[in-house]
């Protein structure tokens, strides 16, 4: 569970390789038993609880739509933009859940690879963590931190209660598995702040660790958990399943339509809206809370921004919601007004983190979910719910930074270089530094002589022209 | 950081690449990972890449060369990646180059985590190493491995890793007179805590050096004292080593050391154990087990956690290490050996309060818990092997520390003079030509020092007079109780053989699972299969298509072994052909063949063995022992000839068509049985000895024809040469007949001995009970005179215990003439000009002597020698040259 002090501990131990079965963790707002002292949030930088099944939450609109703030385009250029929408290629690439193999062999269990180039200048891939950060805003959280983790713990005598919540995409039972590696656990006490946790281990410590893509942002540390020069070449085997258990259209549950729904009124879905849109299901004749499949196959289209204007064009989405009434199977066209897209990329000082590291990203995390418990039977369940629009992906534009510790490394010419965001991939090709129009030469100068302008612009970043290569049709 | 960079500049110069070049090629030095998208790799120089995580690998790599030396830490990933979409798939070719002039420029590739090789075919001449805590994978579909290394492993056992038994700090008394000036050094009682199972401890008491076996001869117990001494000023510290007291002639050898030590400071113990072992290239090469112990420099001690072996302690003054290589220790030279002192030596009053560190460790032999051996394949220092289409490692040399997977399921071409070995394995292999050969594919036994370590280290000081003056000395002294094996048996987790015919040379320790799709097994003489689990370990499921088993080494199996096959409905079928001329030893044997052959010995412990088979053959010399349990065979045929038959109980014949039998002399201990008789055939030289216990009803079932008083009911009939009836007190010897009509026992000689002799009023034997339908026809009777002689009293048993016993003048191969007299068998022994026993017996005319004899350790009577007496000598002397501590002898006198 504490993946951070894990995977520093598996770097130590140089650790790797693969195996056979597999697994996956939902997501939601945290239950009421889900505390800080036994491990969840209890440094403030997680997401959401791991959800039992049946208590899981997801989206239930086909089409979400995504786009980048001025600050994201003024810090990461074209450059960056073309870096996410690599991610959410992947993400649009997937076919539908129901159409998947049982068994989903046609998807790998280990998507990791390193660019050695960008290893060794300390990058980060920009598509990983965007894919990263949107498989937990789709209702997944990390299946290996997750495997074994605390339901209870009582201090005299020590006792702990451990479940699992990891779960086999075929059989949907628990599993110890993810991707093939076998995980046990052993409870530990952490200090400053005081939690407990069931740490997962390795039963083979050289299977590769930490394979999914869900476990890219589920780092306990509020920091991105992607070593420099890793990246993530698709989604594995188990984020896959995990997104097959949440969108299955077998998997029903009543569930209100997210807010501003209305029923469409005409063909065209990019007129603008009239007025502001009212939310209410009794006057525009369209059946908010109602028995609903999974949405089977959900599609990420970015949203125009017109640079002029320095906005998003607002625009209507339309689409065809299905629900069940009197057990029959029913259609109704839905549309929603965006004056902003469901996922806002932007680019920020996001503070400081553990141990004086600046956070390189941070993401909405799931309070705002919606909890449909009530409407889904008698029972006290924490779900489940739907994942409600109004996303933000946060990333760091702090860029490079230094951290001098005392007593070994406060010479000025002995900094501990931080990380950068980069773009690479397994060709020869340069990897591409972010802050737009920073360069390899830039980054070894500052490394190696403790500063200096390089051959950068020196900040003054250019606003990317709006060649957004998506579209807005449905 | 700024090392990386400068090395990735210099390495940039010195090859050629580009985004989807044909070719990579360094002739030079690369010291930095580049990023390498080439369909060809080739390598003739040096290339050390270091990556933080994850092993470097390389894109739309095809073919992958290496002739010069590569080093990757972790380690390398050679297959085709591609690099965008997340597919992986074998690379076409891995070749790796013989050494040339020097194995450590040419041909190498060393990870010091993980080697994984992926690719249609492999061909590998140099050598592919990691470390103890790496992995060396190679799959692929042709794998050639012949004539190179591939090695997990840094040294010898490396990576091992203990376990804590018991640990304690505290004070407690120690008295020097009871605890150190003694022949036998022992430990004051001290607590101590345990862990009986994984998060539940216990307080107990311990005492390191006890009065173990070996102690008082002393052998075993090595020591050494250091006593430092300037002016007023005196350090002591003595060292007791209790070295493999069971076992105090292992090869394994203790020194110890101090390094440093002064009059003011105490020096460090160390403990040096030795046993030479072999490398991977067959070189001898010394394992040591190194104990350092700081409790006397340092007694403010402590407890430091081990959370491997479930979140136990150890106290922190101790430290063992496995090294790379010897260690030297520079400090002042200790006392050779240990003299008892003056007890003056020790100060007033000698018993002192003391502070203690007490530990107790189990060594393991691998880097973990190998309670749980199927573990192993989850472990570090591994390699694993997997060639679709075949696998050759013919004079392939392969260590791995712990374990080793090979996987050749459909052409395993051998591994001829290959020196392979691993702790644990699992074997998958077949053969398409239907010839499969295991030979030397697994060492027996790997070098390896583990074991258990008991340790307690008492610090003081006590008033002493030395030098004119009271001074204050301080004293320290280490007990070392050590229990260690310098040899583990290699072990194999499952095996699977595939092939119509297997010869097996190797020896198989095999604890989890055996699946022999094999028609024809042979196992030669230096082969061994050895089934340590009775779970999943049943033979004939096991080898279910087997057709003929031969085995000239040996089988064991914790369980019963069922010699025969199944069918698809899983219904038994027999063998074609079981032959054993080796060793098969179980709880229990059953045996279904069309021919069974044993020249060899059969041994079981509590079942039973059951022979079947349309003819079987008991050839000379053979045995069929059972410890507790019965014989049962079942044959068309029977032949049976100086076979050792000694069931603990009893034994059975059913028998359709014919005996033949030589002599033999079969003892039981649940009387007899012949369930249904061969048409031919009799048992004329064979003699049964019935024992029976104090108030046992022995009961026996035989099917013997009643022919009535008359000699015909000698032959063909199953008439017995000889049986003996020993019994005890309420002994009753009960014969039933097998029916439908009549049964009769025909014996040439009858013996009573002991309560089988007792004669009641009336004349009748009082412990023999011949049930109605059954009578017993006998050529002459004797009784044991209680002088060690024998008389004769057949004729006042006549007509007799109903007249059920019948006597029918009749001579067999084993009659005797007239009584025997005492035989008085002698041993001695003549110490010059070599040892020997001179084995000596009054001489009985014309008669037959059979001499056996029984070493304490092998438990089993075997023939000396046999001969018929020359009637010129009064007595009888046989030499035995080859005599051993413990040796019984048995004489068997026949008489015609």
């Amino acid at each position: 569970m504490s993946q951070l002090i894990k995977r520093l501990l598996l770097a130590a131990a140089l650790v790797s390789v693969v195996g056979g079965a597999s697994a996956f963790t939902p997501m939601g707002p945290y239950a009421s038993w889900q505390t800080p002292a036994i491990g969840y949030n209890p440094l403030g930088f997680d997401l959401g609880g791991p959800m039992n099944l049946g208590e899981e939450y997801r989206w239930n609109i086909p089409t979400v739509y995504y786009g980048y703030d001025e600050s994201f385009l003024n810090y990461f250029g074209t450059a960056g933009t073309n870096a996410v929408e690599k991610a959410f290629a992947i993400l649009n690439a997937l076919p539908k859940v129901s159409l998947m193999s049982s068994n989903l062999d046609e998807f790998p269990t280990d998507t990791l690879r390193v660019n050695s180039t960008a290893e060794t200048l300390g990058l980060v891939d920009l598509k990983s963590i965007t894919l990263g950060m949107m498989v937990a805003e789709m209702g997944l959280t990390s299946p290996e931190r997750y495997t074994w983790t605390l339901r209870n713990r009582i201090d005299t005598p020590r006792t702990y209660t451990v479940v699992k919540r990891n779960f086999d995409p075929v059989t949907l039972i628990p599993s110890s598995f993810v991707n093939g590696t076998l995980y046990t656990f052993e409870p530990e006490e952490f200090q400053n702040p005081t939690f407990a946790d069931a740490v997962e281990i390795q039963v083979d410590p050289l299977q590769l660790p930490y394979t999914s893509v869900a476990d890219a942002y589920g780092g306990l540390f509020g920091n991105y958990i992607l070593f420099p020069g890793s990246y993530y070449t698709g989604l594995t085997r188990d984020d896959v399943g995990g997104l097959r258990y949440l969108y299955r259209p077998t998997n029903y549950q009543i569930e209100n339509l997210v807010p501003g729904s209305t029923a469409a009124t005409s063909g065209s879905v990019w007129d603008p809206a009239a007025g502001s849109g009212t939310n209410t299901t009794t006057t525009n004749n369209v059946v908010s809370a109602a028995l609903r499949p999974g949405v089977d196959k959900i599609t990420f289209k970015p949203a125009k921004y017109d640079s002029y204007l320095g906005a998003f064009i607002v625009f209507t989405n339309t689409y065809t919601d299905t629900y069940v009434s009197n057990s029959t199977v029913k259609t109704q066209s839905v549309q929603r007004v965006l004056l902003q897209p469901d996922i806002l990329l932007t680019a920020e000082d996001l503070g400081i983190g553990v141990g004086g590291v600046p956070l390189l990203a941070q993401i909405t995390d799931s309070s705002g979910w919606v909890n449909n418990d009530a409407l889904n039977g008698q029972a006290t369940l924490d779900g489940p719910g739907v994942i409600q629009p109004g996303i933000v992906l946060r990333y760091s534009k702090v860029g490079p930074y230094y951290i001098n510790s005392a007593p070994a490394f406060l010479d000025l010419f002995q900094p501990i270089g931080g990380t950068v965001w980069g773009s690479f991939d397994g060709t020869t090709n340069a990897p591409v530094i972010f802050p737009n129009g920073y360069s390899i030469y830039d980054l070894e100068q500052q490394v190696l002589f403790g500063g200096g302008s390089g051959s950068g612009t020196g900040g003054a970043w250019v606003v990317p022209n709006s060649s957004i290569t998506s579209t807005n049709t449905p | 950081m700024k090392q990386f960079l400068l090395s990735l500049l210099i390495g940039c110069t010195l090859f050629r690449a580009g985004a989807g070049s044909s070719f990579y090629i360094n002739n030079g030095t690369v010291v930095s990972a580049p990023v390498i998208d080439a369909t060809n790799f080739v390598n003739n120089g040096s290339f050390t890449v270091s990556t933080l995580l994850l092993p470097y690998d390389f894109s739309n790599t095809r073919n992958f060369t290496n002739r010069g030396v590569m080093d990757g830490f972790p380690g390398f990933r050679f297959d085709t990646a591609f690099p965008n979409t997340g597919q992986r798939i074998m690379a076409a070719n891995f070749y790796n180059a013989g050494f040339g002039s020097s194995f450590v420029s040419n041909g190498s590739v060393t990870a010091s985590s993980q080697l994984l090789i992926s690719a249609t075919n492999v061909i590998n001449r140099g050598a592919l190493t990691v470390g103890s805590s790496g992995l060396l994978s190679i799959q692929g579909k042709n794998l050639d491995l012949s004539r190179g290394i591939l090695t997990a492993q840094d040294t010898l056992g490396s990576g091992q890793q203990f376990f804590d038994q018991y640990w304690g700090i505290g004070t407690n008394r120690i008295n020097p007179a009871l605890n150190a000036v003694s022949t036998l050094p022992t430990t004051p009682a001290h607590q101590v805590i345990s862990q009986l199972i994984k998060g539940f401890y216990f307080t107990n008491r311990a005492n390191v050096l006890s009065l173990a076996p070996g102690i008082g001869a002393t052998p075993s117990l090595v020591a050494t004292q250091l006593v430092s001494e300037l002016d007023s000023n005196r350090m002591v510290q003595i060292v007791f080593v209790n070295n493999n007291p069971f076992n105090p002639n292992t090869n394994l050898n203790v020194a110890i050391s101090f390094l440093g030590g002064t009059p003011t400071e105490f020096g460090i113990p160390v403990i040096d154990w030795s046993a030479i072992g072999v490398d991977t290239t067959g070189m001898p090469l010394t394992n040591h087990l190194y104990l350092t112990d700081t409790f006397g420099s340092n007694p403010t001690n402590a407890f430091i956690t081990n959370r491997l072996s479930g979140v136990t302690l150890q106290p922190q003054n101790f430290a063992f290490s496995l090294p790379a290589a010897p260690q030297s220790f520079v400090g002042n030279p200790a006392a050779a050996g240990y003299t008892d002192p003056a007890p003056t030596f020790w100060g007033t009053p000698r018993t002192a309060t003391n502070l203690y560190s007490a530990w107790s460790v189990n060594i393991a032999n691998a880097n973990f818990d190998t309670t749980s051996p199927t573990l192993a394949r989850y472990s570090p220092g591994r390699i694993e092997i997997v060639g679709d289409k075949s696998v050759d490692l013919n004079l392939a040399r392969i260590s791995a520390n712990t374990y080793l997977k090979i996987e050749s399921t459909n052409h395993f071409k051998g591994a001829s003079n290959a020196q392979i070995s691993a702790l644990y394995s699992d074997i998958n292999i077949g053969s398409t030509n239907g010839q499969l050969k295991i030979a030397n594919l697994l060492s027996p036994s790997i070098p390896r020092i583990s074991g258990t370590v008991s340790l307690y280290s008492a610090v003081w000081t006590n008033d002493v007079f030395f030098n004119g003056s009271t001074n204050r000395v301080g004293f320290n002294i280490l007990y070392v109780d050590s229990e260690l094996s310098i040899e583990q048996p290699a072990q194999q987790l499952a095996v699977n053989v595939r092939s119509t015919n297997v010869v097996l040379n190797d020896t198989m320790n095999i604890v989890e699972s055996l699946n022999l799709n094999v028609d024809n097994l042979t196992i030669a003489d230096t082969g061994v299969i050895n089934l340590q689990s009775a779970d999943n370990l049943n033979w004939a499921v096991n080898a279910p298509h087997l057709k003929n088993l031969t085995n000239n080494g040996s089988i064991v199996g914790v369980t019963v072994l069922d010699f025969s096959a199944r069918n698809a409905s899983g219904q038994t079928v027999s063998y074609q052909s079981l032959v054993n001329a080796g060793s098969i030893s179980a709880t229990g044997l059953s045996a279904d063949a069309n021919r069974i052959v044993n020249s060899g010995a059969i041994f079981v412990d509590y079942g039973q063995i059951f022979l079947r088979g349309a003819n079987v053959d008991l050839q000379d010399g053979g045995y069929l022992y059972g410890y507790e349990s019965d014989v049962t065979i079942e044959a068309g045929n029977l032949a049976v000839t100086n076979h050792n038959v000694w069931p603990g109980r009893a034994i059975s014949l059913s028998v359709t068509n014919s005996l033949i039998s030589g002599p033999n002399f079969w003892p039981v201990y649940a009387g007899f049985n012949l369930w249904k008789k061969p048409v031919t055939g009799d048992l004329a030289e064979t003699e049964i000895y019935d024992y029976g216990y104090d108030y046992a009803e022995v009961l026996h079932t035989w099917a013997g024809r009643d022919l009535g008083p008359t000699p015909a009911g000698f032959t063909n009939n199953t008439a017995l040469g000889a049986l003996d009836l020993d019994g005890g007190l309420y002994t009753l010897f009960t014969f039933s007949g097998a029916g439908p009509s009549s049964n009769a026992l025909y014996v040439d000689t009858l013996y009573l001995l002991n309560g089988a002799a007792e004669i009641d009023a009336d004349g009748n034997l009082v412990s023999l009970n011949l049930n109605p339908g059954m009578k017993l026809y006998y050529g002459k009777i004797f009784v044991d005179d209680g002088n060690g002689g024998l008389t004769e009293i057949t004729a006042s048993l006549n007509g007799k215990n109903g007249g059920a016993l019948v006597n029918v003048p009749h001579d067999g191969p084993l009659s005797v003439a007239s009584s025997i007299p005492p035989v008085a068998l002698k041993v001695s022994i003549q110490p010059t000009p070599s040892p020997r026993a001179l084995i000596s017996w009054n001489a009985v005319p014309k008669a037959t002597y059979w001499l056996y004899y029984m070493d304490a350790a092998a438990g089993n009577w075997q023939l000396f020698t046999n001969f018929a007496a020359s009637g010129s000598s009064s007595t009888e002397t046989v030499v035995d040259s080859n005599m051993s501590s413990g040796r019984f002898y048995r004489l068997r006198i026949g008489q015609h």
